[in-house]
């Protein structure tokens, strides 16, 4: 059950443009207790259907830039290639390092941005 | 409903097959983290007078579909894809996606976005230290 409010939760983040950065993979490994690799896996497999569902809202609602769209998608499929051909090579240890310094780098600056959206307008006031 | 506009920046060609090689291989390598490369590069590639950010993020999420796709069968070709008990992660990624993506143009998400980077802080320190 939890399982199930926690994707519920990842999935309606992602949805609303906050981010989902892969915090499922680290559910999966903290609480699941599921190998790293395999929580990449389904991290992977979960964002098809919840990105899927939120790209069918978004091609009605919003104005997609089609023009780069094809460009990052082809070279993205490359990209997306040799990076689990370079995982598949590495040590699961090394990626989980990578993983959560990914999460740190990615974090720090929005918790900052994030922070100082909320001075900024404590300031206006 | 807004009307789709083909356009962007000039001399960006290189940048965006480099940029979409970047998000591609983070994307296969570590399983997430390929859409925040792009939506933080967009302004680089994108007339910010045509694109707001919700329709970046939507251009995010349009690109990293098919990346996906093909980070997800990689790792099924590997055996990295344990399908059992999958349907509890599918069916709320459907609901949820859905419901974020029609409150994404009506909800103020400062406080979510603030709990987002707490939450992301804390699992990166979290992963380093297990």
């Amino acid at each position: 059950m939890l399982d199930f409010f926690v994707s519920l939760s990842v999935a309606a983040l992602s949805g609303m443009g906050v981010g989902s950065g892969g915090l499922l993979v680290v559910y999966l490994t903290l609480a699941d207790g599921i190998s790293q690799l395999s929580a990449q896996g389904i991290n992977l497999l979960f964002f098809l259907f919840s990105s899927g569902a939120s790209c069918a809202v978004n091609f009605r609602l919003r104005n997609i830039a089609w023009g780069v769209v094809g460009t990052l998608g082809v070279s993205g499929a490359i990209g997306a290639a040799a990076g689990a051909l370079t995982a598949s090579v590495m040590r699961p240890e090394i990626i989980r390092i990578l993983f959560g310094l990914m999460l740190l780098i990615t974090g720090v600056p929005s918790l900052v941005r994030s922070l100082g959206s909320f001075a900024v307008r404590k300031k206006s006031k | 409903m807004k009307k789709t506009v083909f356009s962007l920046k000039k001399d960006v060609g290189l940048k965006t097959v480099l940029l979409g090689l970047a998000a591609g291989f983070l994307n296969g390598l570590l399983g997430a983290g390929g859409g925040i490369i792009l939506v933080r590069s967009a302004k680089h590639l994108l007339p910010g007078d045509k694109y707001d950010a919700r329709d970046i993020f939507a251009t995010a999420l349009a690109v990293m579909l098919p990346v996906s796709a093909v980070s997800v069968t990689a790792y099924a070709l590997r055996g990295e894809m344990n399908i059992t008990g999958l349907g509890f992660f599918i069916f709320p990624a459907i609901i949820g996606g859905s419901v974020g993506a029609i409150l994404l143009s009506k909800i103020d998400t400062r406080w979510l976005k603030l709990l987002f980077s707490v939450i992301t802080v804390w699992s990166g320190i979290s992963m380093l230290t297990r």
